[in-house]
């Protein structure tokens, strides 16, 4: 039988009651948890793996399914309103998607993101289902060199992203990886800057990095102003107006285009996906100096992006059983202890739950649509709410998302204290994204390159040795050399021409 | 007065019935003198990792046997000590206890010194409920058909097989490093975060041999996506009965990821014989048997004498070899 009948069978499945409400439960608590600051997917899905005990194979998997791709849709809203990431894939969506808000535009940000959200899952799943096992096998092929190369062209892409100086950004930049060499070396096993401190014997997490930098820093700084921050005089609606239509569409193109192939490799992650969309968005654009102002194209971009990753990151679990994030891998998991074995033999074995699964993830990115829309205008009035009132609960979201994510008082306290760096560096004009985002490509870089190194008979002439690194780390070349050449050449170059954010 | 009579011989019936009531129901619940509360179990892992699920299935089935309820509370941090020092500085009173991690919870205060601020003594052993053999992995296409293939290789070109393993300080790169020095070889170690990211690796052929643990790869061994060549355990496993053991193999080393259920050193003795009376018959319990097998989950029931046995033996294994060369 032909993908397409399959697929059929699966609507059938995936369309009765039972599994249609299960398919309903699992994006309801996922756009929850993306809503909620802190709370990611990884432990959302987490926490409800238990719940599933019960449960037939097929609705478990729908629904845990279901909490990971709608969490992609639910982080949008916290970024946009109080700039506040929900997860770790919508920090970029921070920079233009909380200036639209400002402007009275969160609902046309909030539309974008779920049409874009939208687009961008379902060509995912097209792809999983037609596609999906024959790209697949390309998307192993990327080895730690790879990997290694990818990250250090995201870093040298972080050189778009920063504020107004490129001293405050390599600042930022620096501050970023010195934070994220705290913990153990992954290397040899030796502690680095814990201060005596088990807590941070695991490095500093993320979640409490991005909530203090972030939330907390953002109400420190309007605590200043007397929490008088001026709200916008009225919310415009969803429908952006007709001559953003145009670069708002190409921008969910390229974020679909973008997101599916970073979804495909496995260790790639979402923030990532989102990352790429949004540097790239900027440099096509004819007019750059838009972004950062509240250009559109700067969240439709990027949130398309990590929703076609989410579904196109199933692609490896479904056809190879291989694990590419680690929501992925507690979905892995949940396989598992339904007895269903993740990978080719899925096919053959369990066609009927497999296509019910691919079926229900269409239905669900429906419901999604439809929940999103008409919540997107209701959830815009929230940019309306005087900041008074709204701190005091930002504050509590932060603490809690925090909290849940390790229930350690620690993590709380560190919160509070990345607040105030944050507040020092808004203070300073050293941009946060720029340091949140070099601290997750740090930790990255330097665990990669230690495998690389230790695959490699040649040292770092390893990563010229292989095509797909070879190729990514002489664009990273030739992007430096070309700025420093041209910076050389007049003063105001290409750099102080990227750095007019 | 019939029916004020009637009134009064119905108060008095409803009185007697109340007190026999309120007599009764403490008598029975006072009964049986612990658990009286629900007990907390803490897990030193992430929610969904396999230590948290394990615990789960069990302390769920232990309810029936135990006549009370468990709570579990996940700690996590610094690679599980945060968890451990929970359970050994938790109050002795019987109603925290938690799931230790064999070899990890005595890794620990070797390795970290004054970090870490327990040490084995700190625990009473309650049962061990499962060890994960180590176990060696290759892509179903690989040349290496048994360990020594490996080894014949590693002798025949120095430093080239490319083996990915749990990063430096595990249990694992403990074993790597004997692997090497029983047969005089060299190979390149290559660190990796999970088993995920190795049988990427493994799978896209950017590493030759992996070290894991069998319930880590049953699905894939299943699927015959990866092929093992050889478990660290004692004896064949059931999982996998056609995998020869390290010993069969040539390497006489035993490489086992335990999880087992202690409390805080000093809790009642009593109370310790009934939990762990509790733990023996839920291994006993077919129900419970069946989930586990579903699970992939290693069983192997040990009670609180063996376990505490073990546990010394293996403390001071691993404290002269850290004596001898951190790893």
């Amino acid at each position: 039988m032909d993908s397409l009948s399959l697929l059929m069978q699966g609507f059938a499945t995936a369309l009765t009651w039972n599994n249609l409400i299960f398919c309903l439960i699992g994006v309801g608590v996922g756009m929850f948890i993306g809503v909620l600051p802190g709370l990611g997917p990884v432990a959302g899905t987490a926490i409800l793996i238990p719940l599933t005990f019960g449960l037939e194979p097929t609705p478990a998997i729908i629904m845990l399914a279901g909490i990971f791709y709608a969490a992609m849709y639910g982080g949008t809203i916290t970024s946009v309103l109080i700039n506040t990431p929900g997860e770790s894939a919508s920090v970029i969506t921070c920079i233009d998607g909380y200036q639209m808000a400002r402007q009275g535009r969160a609902g046309a940000a909030l539309g974008v993101a779920a049409i874009g959200s939208f687009i961008g899952g379902i060509v995912a799943i097209l792809s999983l289902t037609f596609i999906g096992p024959t790209l697949a096998r390309f998307a192993i092929k990327f080895g730690p060199p790879e990997f290694l190369s990818v990250m250090m062209f995201g870093l040298l892409l972080i050189v778009g992203l920063m504020g107004k100086s490129i001293v405050k950004g390599l600042i930022a930049v620096v501050l970023g990886l010195l934070l994220a060499m705290i913990g153990q070396d992954p290397g040899s096993g030796a502690s680095r800057f814990i201060f005596g401190q088990i807590m941070l014997l695991d490095g500093i997490d993320f979640v409490v990095l991005a909530m203090g930098l972030f939330g907390v820093s953002e109400i420190l700084l309007n605590a200043e102003k007397n929490m008088e921050t001026e709200t916008p005089p009225k919310v415009k609606g969803l429908i952006p107006p007709r001559e953003e239509w145009a670069p708002a569409a190409k921008a969910i193109g390229r974020g679909t285009a973008l997101g599916m192939l970073l979804g495909l490799i496995p260790g790639a992650s979402a923030s990532i996906a989102s990352l790429l969309s949004y540097s790239f968005e900027k440099r096509v654009a004819k007019d750059p100096s838009r972004f950062g102002k509240g250009a559109i194209e700067g969240v439709a971009g990027p949130e398309t992006a990590n929703n076609a990753y989410a579904g196109a990151a199933l692609i490896p679990l479904f056809t190879l059983g291989i694990p590419s994030s680690p929501t992925v891998a507690i979905l892995l998991g949940a396989f598992t202890m339904h007895g269903l074995i993740p990978g080719p033999l899925l096919y053959e074995r369990n066609p009927d739950f497999l296509w019910a699964v691919i079926a229900s993830m269409f239905i669900g990115n429906v419901m999604l649509l439809i929940m999103n829309l008409p919540l997107a205008n209701l959830w815009a009035k929230v940019a309306r709410i005087p900041y008074k009132l709204l701190a005091p609960l930002i504050l509590l979201i932060c603490m809690l998302g925090v909290f849940s994510v390790n229930r350690s008082v620690w993590d709380v306290g560190l919160l509070v204290f990345f607040g105030i760096v944050g507040y020092f560096l808004k203070k300073l004009e050293i941009p946060a994204a720029a340091l949140l985002l070099s601290f997750v490509l740090g930790n990255n870089i330097e665990f990669t390159m230690i495998q690389t190194l230790s695959l490699s008979a040649s040292g770092l002439l390893y990563l010229f040795q292989r095509p797909i690194s070879g190729v990514l780390m002489t664009l990273c070349i030739l992007i430096l050399a070309l700025s420093i050449y041209s910076s050389i050449k007049k003063k105001r170059g290409q750099l102080a021409d990227d750095a007019e954010v | 007065m019939v029916g004020k009579n009637m009134f009064r011989r119905t108060l008095l019936a409803f009185f007697i019935v109340t007190v026999a009531f309120s007599l009764a129901v403490p008598s029975m619940a006072f009964a049986q003198d612990y658990p009286r509360k629900p007990i907390t179990a803490i897990v030193a892992f992430n929610p969904g990792g396999g230590t948290d699920v394990a615990a789960r299935v069990i302390l769920k089935f232990a309810e029936k046997y135990i006549g009370g309820q468990f709570v579990v509370e996940n700690k996590p941090g610094a690679g599980g000590a945060v968890g451990f020092t929970a359970i050994a500085m938790a109050p002795k009173d019987g109603y925290t206890i938690g799931m230790i991690n064999p070899p990890t919870v005595l890794l620990k205060p070797i390795q970290e010194g004054n970090l870490v601020k327990y040490s084995l003594s700190d625990f009473e052993p309650i049962a061990n409920f499962v060890s994960d053999p180590g176990a060696l992995v290759v892509p179903p296409d690989s040349p290496f058909k048994t360990m020594m293939d490996v080894v014949e290789a590693a002798k025949a070109k120095p430093n080239t097989i490319r083996m990915g393993y749990g990063g430096p300080g595990t249990s694992e790169a403990l074993t790597l490093r004997n692997f090497e020095n029983a047969f005089g070889i060299k190979v390149r170690k290559v660190p990796f975060e999970g088993t995920g990211p190795q049988l990427t690796a493994l799978m896209g052929k950017n590493i030759d041999v992996m070290f894991t643990n069998a319930s880590e790869i049953v699905s894939q061994y299943k699927a015959k996506t990866v092929r093992v060549i050889a478990v660290g355990a004692p004896k064949r496993i059931p999982m996998m009965p056609d995998v020869l053991t390290y010993k069969e193999s040539g390497f006489d080393t035993i490489q086992l990821a335990m999880r087992g259920l202690a409390a805080p050193k000093g809790i009642d003795p009593k109370h310790l014989q009934i939990l762990s009376d509790a733990m023996a018959k839920v291994f006993n319990d077919p129900d419970f048997q069946k989930r586990a097998d579903e699970l992939s989950l290693p069983l192997d029931y040990m009670g609180p004498a063996e376990y505490k046995k073990l546990l010394q033996e293996l403390d001071a294994f691993y404290r002269a070899e850290y004596a001898k060369n951190p790893w």
